[in-house]
């Protein structure tokens, strides 16, 4: 019997997908990531990490997943694409023109994405990867994504008939090694 | 093996819907308006059967610029616009109704009320209707009063 679900070390982190209904609506379900230890969602974090420095940029983010949620679904040409490996569906949202603030997503099609975290890219470095918070949440979003994969494939998620919802088992331990 | 199926948990977050709150209504439309217009011209491109790049042939722009068009952030200038419809054959700016807005401009202007017990009897009529002079005179006093004479 194979078993695809990690499980729990000392040292890993407990998450939950977990569906935001702030965003989520008739053209797009919006989801998240919240770290149980903290019961914080990453996008949360994202927020209060940069509010206070990009207090625009993330209003007018906000104003974007409303638009996702309830007017025009999650059309691939909003997002850049290929921000992570092959195939695994990681991007980031474009936001205010000249903005350098990168929140990463995992976007499934129109009708679904998960929002992770995302930090300032520099105009100093030319790729995420010379930033550690940036990296962090894209690896982090990869990872993640992987799993996902790994568990449909298992049949321990699926997503419903019209794209909207992830269900089955939606806890995750992460270990960055 | 039948998966058991479990729903995901709602979450709604209050910083978020905080900061919703103190949004401008007026910037929060601009924001939106303009990830519709991308929709538009995205569908419009798709409907003529144009990737990005024939799209970017098409109107002679690098792929890049049409990348931002579509990102829904970008603020266009009416130019743009028009040629961007001629080639796809749509309508992004309606110009078409700004005589329709005047006339119903004017005509919520100038509703009066006739008070008949202080009407003019030694003006003869001029028209069909015996009230028609005092009618235009009133309307022509109205019209004088507010301004309107530009909608005339």
């Amino acid at each position: 019997m194979k078993f695809i679900i990690t499980f729990a070390k000392h040292n890993q982190m407990k998450y939950r997908i977990v569906k935001l209904t702030n965003f989520s609506g008739k053209e797009a379900s919006v989801y998240t990531i919240k770290d149980l230890s903290t019961n914080e969602t990453l996008f949360d974090q994202f927020i209060k990490n940069n509010l206070s420095s990009s207090s625009r940029e993330i209003k007018n983010i906000l104003i974007r997943l409303q638009t996702i949620g309830n007017e025009t679904g999650a059309r691939e040409h909003f997002f850049k694409i290929k921000e992570g490996t092959l195939g695994d569906g990681v991007c980031a949202l474009y936001d205010k023109p000249k903005s350098k603030l990168r929140l990463y997503c995992i976007r499934y099609g129109m009708n679904l994405i998960i929002l992770g975290n995302g930090a300032p890219k520099s105009k100093q470095i030319r790729t995420f990867q010379d930033d550690d918070k940036l990296t962090e949440a894209n690896y982090f979003l990869r990872r993640l994504s992987k799993e996902i994969k790994d568990r449909t494939t298992a049949g321990e998620i699926c997503f419903t008939n019209d794209g909207m919802d992830l269900e089955g088992n939606l806890n995750f331990y992460d270990d960055e090694n | 093996m039948t998966m058991k199926t479990k729903k995901a948990e709602l979450y709604n977050s209050n910083l978020i819907n905080e900061l919703l709150e103190s949004i401008d209504p007026e910037e929060a439309k601009r924001i939106e308006e303009r990830m519709l217009l991308a929709t538009k011209i995205d569908d419009s491109m798709k409907a003529k059967g144009l990737n990005k790049s024939q799209f970017a042939e098409l109107m002679g722009k690098k792929n890049s610029v049409i990348t931002k068009w579509l990102s829904g952030t970008h603020n266009f200038n009416s130019d743009t616009l028009f040629d961007i419809g001629r080639k796809l054959g749509v309508k992004l700016i309606n110009i078409d109704t700004v005589e329709n807005c005047q006339s119903e401009i004017f005509k919520a202007e100038i509703t009066i009320s006739v008070d008949t017990t202080n009407m003019d009897k030694t003006q003869p009529p001029t028209h069909a209707n015996p009230l028609s002079h005092y009618y235009n005179t009133q309307i022509n006093e109205h019209i004088n009063n507010n301004n309107l004479s530009n909608y005339c």
